[in-house]
């Protein structure tokens, strides 16, 4: 049965000791800059890649704007991608007026959940949110977690992004297309003002309901994040 | 002043395709032996197997749609299920399931929902040409709620 809206908005709570945390610095990948687009290596997509490797029919969901280049890849690898259009969807909710003080409206919170992370508790191997979370207010990113938490098998992983410049009042918001095993292009989109930064311990926090947090630090000013449930 | 009759309404389709223009409403099932152009609205269920079914920049379709290729530039809530091309353009709004053999995706389009590659794995007899068999799509939640809308009237072409 798929669920409508999610059970749990604030999580449970529970705190799950970590695996392996361990801070790392993608290698300075040769980088091909195109106009409001480049590409490069991505060790997180790496990761993320390697739990999948010799299996086929997989089920992954990308929360990025369906394209062409994901598509095909997972095509390729012989798996099922999904696309749930997470931060259109956020847009639909929230983008008329405050979008920050929107995502206190109870009504709008209802619209949101009913559009996106609508699946069966342990039914995707792995979730490719890109860099929407930066967007969500506190008390939705718990939610969101939460359910993400839910969604996944047991051994599941989610690939996010956050900006690592806390000093920045918006931030570039990419759409990400993936490239290789450990390549992705970013094009630019748009710039967006997040609603907090994110710290090493802030997201330890943010995904302590998970086994295992890794995070990798990029030349962009990104901080790359794979989780594994 | 002319004394010639003025000329109707002709869409731009090639021969040989049906056309549901954009003030037109059909409820009901749709079986097609020709390609067809949806530009109107149509709830319940569409059926070209050997054709191409093209719902329009206008097309309001709540339906899954079962067809050999299927082109989107409007708005399908349903299901696609295509032994041949999906094409997704510029503008759709696809909220469904797809299966496929090929797919293109241009940028721009809104899509939420699942891609299966339909694996064609038929040795083909000599002299035959392979077919491309597909297995009946599992019920998914948007068949489920379509299941209650379909019925009414049959417009068979």
């Amino acid at each position: 049965m798929i669920k409508k809206g999610w059970n749990r908005l604030f999580g449970n709570g529970e705190e799950v000791p970590f695996g392996t945390v361990m801070p790392a610095m993608t290698p300075l990948a040769e980088r091909v800059e195109l106009r409001g687009e480049f590409s490069r290596q991505s060790s997180a997509l790496e990761q993320f890649f390697q739990a999948f490797h010799g299996q086929a029919g997989l089920t992954v969901l990308d929360l990025g704007v369906s394209n062409q280049e994901n598509t095909d890849f997972f095509n390729e690898l012989g798996h099922k991608l999904r696309y749930d259009n997470f931060v259109r969807s956020m847009d639909e909710s929230f983008g008329d007026g405050d979008f920050y003080a929107n995502q206190d409206d109870d009504d709008r919170i209802a619209s949101f959940q009913a559009k996106v992370l609508n699946f069966d508790d342990d039914s995707l191997d792995g979730v490719l949110v890109w860099d929407a979370l930066q967007y969500l207010s506190p008390a939705l990113l718990e939610g969101a977690v939460s359910q993400m938490h839910s969604i996944l098998h047991k051994g599941g992983q989610l690939l996010t992004v956050f900006h690592t410049d806390e000093k920045l009042v918006e931030v570039p918001s990419y759409s990400y297309r993936i490239q290789g095993q450990n390549r992705v292009k970013l094009i630019s989109r748009t710039h967006r003002k997040p609603a907090q930064f994110f710290s090493t311990r802030s997201l330890e926090k943010l995904f302590r309901n998970f086994d295992q947090v890794k995070f990798f630090l990029t030349q962009d000013s990104l901080r790359e994040v794979i989780v594994r449930k | 002043m002319s004394t010639m009759p003025a000329r109707g309404y002709e869409p731009d389709v090639p021969r040989g395709t049906a056309t549901i223009g954009k003030s037109v409403l059909i409820k009901g099932q749709i079986l097609s032996k020709e390609d067809l152009v949806i530009d109107g609205a149509v709830e319940g269920s569409v059926e070209a197997q050997e054709n191409r079914v093209t719902i329009g920049p206008n097309g309001r379709v709540i339906a899954n749609v079962k067809a050999r290729d299927v082109v989107v530039l409007g708005q399908l809530k349903g299901n696609i299920e295509a032994s041949g091309r999906v094409e997704i353009r510029k503008g759709a709004n696809l909220v469904g399931d797809i299966r496929y053999a090929k797919i293109s995706i241009e940028e721009g389009a809104d899509l939420r929902g699942s891609l299966e590659m339909i694996r064609v794995d038929v040795k083909p007899e000599p002299g035959k040409a392979a077919e491309v068999p597909i297995k009946p799509a599992v019920e998914t939640p948007v068949q489920q709620s379509l299941g209650a809308s379909a019925g009414g009237n049959t417009v068979k072409k």
